[in-house]
C-alpha cells in the first residue's frame, strides 16, 4: 500500500508531506491544489514506466504541461531547478526521483536528475543518472529497467507496478453513455468512463462467480440505483435507440421497475447520469483487474446528495474486497461526500487541502478528537465544512 | 517544512478578510498561515454581515459550547481565532438590528449604545470586548489563544486613512468616498489587491496606523 507521499517545487506545492491510507478524500476550495497533489503521484508512474513526457503524462490523466507550469513559480521566490517526488510504501518499499527541464527551451522530456528505488534492504536504483556513464540516456528512468530483474513478490517491484497503473480517471456523461470517445481507453474503464458496458459486464460475471460476498456486493450497487430493477449488459438494443445515436457493440440496459413490463428497459443513452457514475466507481474499484491504486476527480458529479454519502460509504468495502492494498484518492466538493466517510476507520481518510497566504498548497489530515466525535451528531462534517471549521473553503 | 498555523476569522463583512490577512502578514513575518472565514458564512438565510453577523455568530458558538471558546471541540482544527469587530458599533443599538436572536440569552446581552470617550480608542475598545463576551455566554473569551481585532473606526477606514491617522471624521469621508467610488461588487476585489499590495509592504501596515499597535500587541499575546 502507498503510504507516504512528498512532493517539492511542483506547481502550486513548495513543499509537502502527508500519509496515505486506502480511502483518500480531498476537499478544498476551486484552486487550492488538490488535482496537482493527484497529479504528483502520475508523474511518480510516469518516472516509474521509464519516460516522462506528455504522452506517458495524458496516459495516466496528467495534465500536460511546460516546465514553466510545472516548477513552482511564487512571486519573491526561487523558480526551482527540479520538480521532486517521493513515495514510501508498505511493506517496505520506496522510490524517489527528481526531473529536470529548462524553463527557456524546455525538452519533449524530462530527464532525471536523480532516481533511487529501494526495497526495504538494498538500493536498486541509487544516486543520480547523471553520475553514472555519460552513455546513459538521461530521460529514460533507471528503475523501470531494473524491474525486470527483481522478482514479482520483491516489493520494490510490487511498488513499481503499482505505480505504472495508477491513473486519475475523470468521467464524464458522454464518454459513460458511449456516445462520445474515451480518449484514453483502457480495462476495465477509460480515464473518462468509456468502456462502461464492457468492464460491467466483466464485474456481474465476476461478482456472480464469487457467491455469495460477490453477489452481496452486486445487491449494493444495485440498490444505490434505487429505480432499476436489474441492469444487463447487451448487444441487442436496437429497438432502443434512435439510429442517429452512436452506439458501442455492448450496451448498458437498465430495467425501470416502475414502468410496464413491455416497455420498461432503456439503455445507458437515456438513463440517469447518477446510475452511470454509481457502476463506473463500483467497477473501478471491483473489478479483478482494475489499478492498484487510482484518483477520481471530483467523484461527487451528478449525484445527488443522499445518493453520494451513500456511495461514499460503500468505497472502503469495495476496494479491500478486490483487494487489501488496493487505494483511492478523490476529490470532491459537495459536502455530503464527508457524511459518508466512516472516520473511525483509520484507513479512511480526510485531507483539508488549502493555500497560505504565499499561495503555498497546503495539506492537511483531519483527525477527529472525541468530542468532535461526539458532537457529530449535532454537527454532521458535511455542516461543519460549510461553516467552515474544517477549512477548506473559499473566503468569497 | 514548518506547518502553517490555521487561523479562523469571524468578521463583519467579506471584505475585511483580506485586510486582516494583510496585517496578519506584517504581525507574523515568515510565517505561513492559512486565514478561513467563518463568518460571513455565503448561505440562505445567513447569519448576515456587519456586527449583527458577528453578534449572531457568537450567540450560536454560546449555544454550541459552555466554556472557554478556544476548547469548542468543532473549533480544535484552528490554532487562532479572530473575531472583528469594528469600534464603531459603539455608537449602535440592537434595536438597528431587527434580525437579532431574540431569547432568554438576549438578556445578558451588555448595553449598546456605548459612551464614546475616543481618543484614546483602548478605552472603547476594552467596554466593547466587554459587551462581546456577553454575545458569547455561556461560552467564554480565555485570557490568551483566542483574540478580538477591534481597529479603530471602521478597518476600510484605517486603510483609506493611511498616513493620516488622526481623524475618525477624515476616516469616515474617505470611506464614503471609496463606496460610491466603487460599487459593493468591485469592493471585494479593491480590498483584496489593497491586501496584496499590504503583503508586500508588511512593514507598512503597523506603521500606517498608530491606532493598530493594540492591536497588533494582543495578536502576538495571543500567538
Amino acid at each position: 500500500m502507498l503510504r507516504t507521499l512528498t512532493i517539492q517545487g511542483f506547481k502550486s506545492i513548495a513543499n509537502l508531506e502527508l500519509e496515505l491510507g486506502r480511502v483518500n478524500c480531498f476537499i478544498g476550495a476551486n484552486g487550492v491544489g488538490k488535482s496537482n497533489v493527484l497529479e504528483a503521484l502520475g508523474i511518480l508512474g510516469a518516472a516509474a514506466s521509464g519516460v516522462v513526457d506528455d504522452e506517458s503524462l495524458l496516459r495516466r490523466g496528467v495534465r500536460a504541461g511546460t516546465p514553466r507550469l510545472y516548477k513552482t513559480s511564487f512571486a519573491g521566490l526561487r523558480t526551482p531547478p527540479h520538480i521532486s517526488m517521493g513515495i514510501t510504501a508498505s511493506p517496505h518499499a520506496a522510490y524517489r526521483i527528481s526531473l529536470l527541464n529548462p524553463l527557456d527551451a524546455p525538452e519533449p522530456a524530462w530527464a532525471y536528475k536523480t532516481e533511487t528505488l529501494n526495497d526495504g534492504e538494498r538500493d536498486i536504483v541509487s544516486a543520480g543518472v547523471r553520475s553514472q556513464a555519460k552513455s546513459l540516456n538521461p530521460k529514460a528512468g533507471l528503475a523501470a529497467l531494473k524491474r525486470v530483474e527483481l522478482a514479482e513478490d520483491n516489493p520494490a517491484a510490487q511498488l513499481m507496478q503499482t505505480l505504472q497503473d495508477y491513473a486519475i480517471y475523470c468521467p464524464n456523461t458522454p464518454a459513460l453513455r458511449g456516445i462520445a470517445p474515451d480518449p484514453q481507453t483502457r480495462a476495465p474503464v477509460g480515464l473518462n468512463g468509456g468502456r462502461l458496458a464492457e468492464g460491467f459486464a466483466d464485474l456481474q460475471r465476476a461478482l456472480h462467480a464469487d457467491n455469495p460476498p460477490g453477489e452481496a456486493m452486486l445487491d449494493d450497487i444495485l440498490t444505490l440505483i434505487d429505480w432499476v430493477d436489474e441492469v444487463e449488459v447487451s448487444q441487442h438494443a436496437s429497438t432502443l435507440l434512435s439510429n442517429q445515436v452512436p452506439r458501442g457493440k455492448w450496451m448498458l440496459k437498465f430495467t425501470d421497475r416502475f414502468m410496464n413490463a413491455n416497455r420498461n428497459t432503456l439503455t445507458a443513452y437515456d438513463a440517469s447520469e447518477g446510475a452511470l457514475y454509481i457502476l463506473f466507481c463500483a467497477t473501478l474499484c471491483l473489478a479483478e483487474y482494475g489499478p492498484k491504486v487510482f484518483a477520481i476527480d471530483n467523484l461527487d458529479q451528478a449525484l445527488n446528495p443522499r445518493l453520494l454519502s451513500r456511495l461514499v460509504s460503500h468505497l472502503a468495502a469495495w476496494l479491500e474486497h478486490r483487494d487489501p492494498d488496493q487505494q483511492l484518492l478523490f476529490t470532491a466538493h459537495n459536502p455530503a461526500v464527508l457524511d459518508g466517510l466512516d472516520l473511525n476507520d483509520p484507513e479512511v481518510r480526510l485531507f483539508a487541502v488549502d493555500r497560505t497566504q504565499q499561495g503555498h498548497t497546503s495539506v492537511r489530515r483531519i483527525v477527529l478528537s472525541e468530542p468532535l466525535r461526539q458532537l457529530l451528531h449535532n454537527y454532521p462534517l458535511s455542516r461543519l465544512w460549510m461553516m467552515g471549521h474544517l477549512g477548506a473553503v473559499p473566503n468569497v | 517544512m514548518s506547518e502553517p498555523l490555521r487561523i479562523a476569522l469571524v468578521a463583519e463583512g467579506p471584505t475585511d478578510q483580506p485586510l486582516i490577512a494583510a496585517a496578519l502578514n506584517a504581525i507574523l513575518p515568515g510565517q505561513p498561515f492559512v486565514l478561513t472565514q467563518l463568518q460571513p458564512e455565503p448561505t440562505y438565510p445567513q447569519l448576515g454581515t456587519g456586527w449583527g453577523g458577528v453578534l449572531k455568530w457568537c450567540h450560536t458558538a454560546g449555544a454550541r459550547h459552555t466554556g472557554p471558546i478556544d476548547s469548542d471541540p468543532t473549533l480544535e482544527l484552528y490554532d487562532l481565532l479572530i473575531i472583528h469587530l469594528d469600534l464603531d458599533v459603539c455608537g449602535k443599538q440592537y434595536a438597528d438590528y431587527p434580525q437579532l436572536p431574540d431569547d432568554e440569552r438576549r438578556a445578558n446581552w451588555g448595553a449598546l449604545p456605548i459612551h464614546y470617550c475616543c481618543p484614546p480608542a483602548s478605552t472603547d475598545a476594552d467596554k466593547l470586548a466587554s459587551v462581546l463576551q456577553t454575545w458569547l455566554t455561556p461560552a467564554t473569551i480565555p485570557p490568551i489563544r483566542t483574540h478580538r481585532a477591534m481597529p479603530a473606526g471602521a478597518i476600510i477606514g484605517n486603510l483609506a486613512g493611511r498616513g493620516d491617522p488622526a481623524g475618525r471624521t477624515r476616516s469616515a469621508m474617505r470611506r464614503a468616498r471609496l463606496r460610491v467610488q466603487h460599487p459593493a461588487g468591485n469592493m471585494a476585489l479593491r480590498t483584496r489587491a489593497q491586501g496584496t499590495q499590504d503583503q508586500e509592504n508588511p512593514a507598512g501596515i503597523p506603521e500606517a496606523c498608530t491606532r493598530n499597535s493594540r492591536t497588533v500587541e494582543r495578536h502576538q499575546t495571543a500567538l
